[in-house]
């Protein structure tokens, strides 16, 4: 503030002609003074308006984030999951809902970012939150409801164009986890096994007012201590200094080096790997990881 | 931002040579992106090079406004994009790939044409990414890897 203030004093005695190391005469600062009022006021109205939005981007960041669970301990399914975003507020998307002996899990990216993206992100929060609750649905027709109030909201009411990629898994008590939809690849990892990256090769929501038959229902199996492990482009794309992106090899790599320690630790140890390797933080970072009990 | 030029070549066009080239220089200078496209034998070429960060939004909404028009003006029956050597590409930059199939469905019938996506599965962007576009026009959009 005291610095925006001296580079306004000093435009305003060069505009008026005067040279700001020897000050000016009597007469202008009779002049000058109801002008600098004038500015000084302006000047500390934008300030206290850049910081009311600045707080107002805060409390929206912290309404966003407290609304995502960042430890679930379900009956069958127990997740840890966190989401760190690059501006005040992002697009980033995540949920854990347990419905009966379901456990949902969902993950999605609203492109862009500010403050639209991340009401479009809350929008889908709810949606899906009330979606999965009505009944025993396959993931692809809970993302049929969801895009239809989503691109009505977006397309029709906000007069918008954003969209946004999500995967919905539904974990059954049985290991049986259906999913559908369009995000990152997932990542599973079989206990004593191998890591399999597993596609998702469904559509987006948002784009189009009707996506029914665009996601096909596709199905897991995992076993006791199976992990899967989910993230946003923010962890797989982080780039170094010389451009490089963490990429899939690097998280696998991560996943190995901690699997069968406690779903926090491994969600931390990929943090922790993203951290240390980005050079900036340049997107909205999420990592979920959930495992079969 | 500078303005994207159809130029005509003024010599007569031999078969397997670019008849129209569209200058996008100007579009994306200084962004990262490159691009090059013209019009052989019906068929509107681009290639994509470098990275289309988030400041090349722009830049990338030029490009592809420029290859629809393109499109359109020349009455091409397909636009063949390659990708293959562009390294990223950021999630607003990729809304201008979306906006640009939405347009393309919304023309009418016969002034449609087809996107052809060459692409590698080498570049995590568009092994997530381009496969979707198919998704929102079956019929007029094909990715090749």
């Amino acid at each position: 503030m005291t610095d925006d203030l001296h580079k306004l004093l000093r435009r305003h005695l060069q505009s008026a002609g005067i040279d700001p190391a020897t000050g000016p005469t009597p007469e202008a600062w009779a002049k000058l003074l109801p002008q600098l009022d004038r500015a000084y006021r302006e000047a500390d109205e934008d300030h206290v308006q850049r910081d009311r939005l600045h707080k107002e981007l805060v409390i929206a960041q912290v309404v966003q984030t407290s609304l995502l669970p960042t430890e679930h301990e379900g009956q069958h399914f127990k997740v840890a999951a966190t989401l760190v975003p690059a501006d005040e507020v992002g697009g980033d998307y995540y949920d854990v809902i347990n419905v009966g002996d379901t456990c949902w899990i969902a993950i999605g990216d609203v492109a862009g970012h500010g403050l639209r993206t991340a009401m479009i992100m809350l929008m889908v929060q709810s949606i899906v939150a009330a979606a999965v609750r009505l009944g025993h649905m396959p993931p692809s027709e809970v993302l049929t409801s969801v895009n239809r109030a989503l691109w009505d909201n977006i397309r029709k009411r906000l007069g918008s164009d954003e969209h946004m990629t999500c995967t919905l898994l539904r974990c059954g008590p049985d290991g049986r986890v259906a999913f559908a939809g369009a995000h990152e690849e997932m990542l599973v990892c079989r206990a004593g096994g191998e890591c399999e990256i597993i596609p998702t090769p469904g559509t987006w929501l948002g784009v189009l007012p009707d996506i029914t038959g665009k996601n096909q229902d596709r199905e897991l199996q995992l076993r006791p201590g199976d992990t899967i492990v989910l993230f946003t482009d923010g962890v797989t794309e982080a780039r170094d200094a010389h451009k490089r992106q963490f990429g899939m090899e690097r998280l696998i790599e991560v996943v190995d080096r901690h699997r069968g320690a406690p779903l926090p630790a491994i969600r931390d140890a990929i943090f922790g790997a993203v951290e240390q390797f980005r050079d900036a933080l340049e997107d909205d970072t999420t990592v979920v990881v959930a495992a079969y009990a | 931002m500078g303005s994207v030029t159809l130029r005509a070549l003024s010599y007569a066009p031999l078969r397997d040579t670019v008849e129209v080239v569209i200058d996008l220089q100007a579009a994306t200078a200084g962004t990262g992106l490159e691009v090059t496209a013209g019009v052989t034998d019906g068929i509107l070429a681009a290639t994509f090079s470098g990275s289309a960060e988030m400041q090349a939004f722009e830049a990338m909404q030029q490009v592809v406004s420029a290859l629809h028009r393109a499109a359109i003006e020349r009455r091409v029956s397909l636009v063949s994009v390659d990708f293959i050597k562009l390294e990223f590409m950021s999630s607003s930059c990729f809304k201008c790939l979306v906006t640009w199939i939405s347009e393309i469905t919304e023309l009418s019938a016969d002034a449609q044409y087809k996107v052809r996506f060459l692409s590698s599965t080498a570049q995590l962007w568009q092994r997530r990414s381009l496969h979707v576009l198919q998704t929102f026009a079956t019929d007029l959009v094909s990715i090749e890897t």
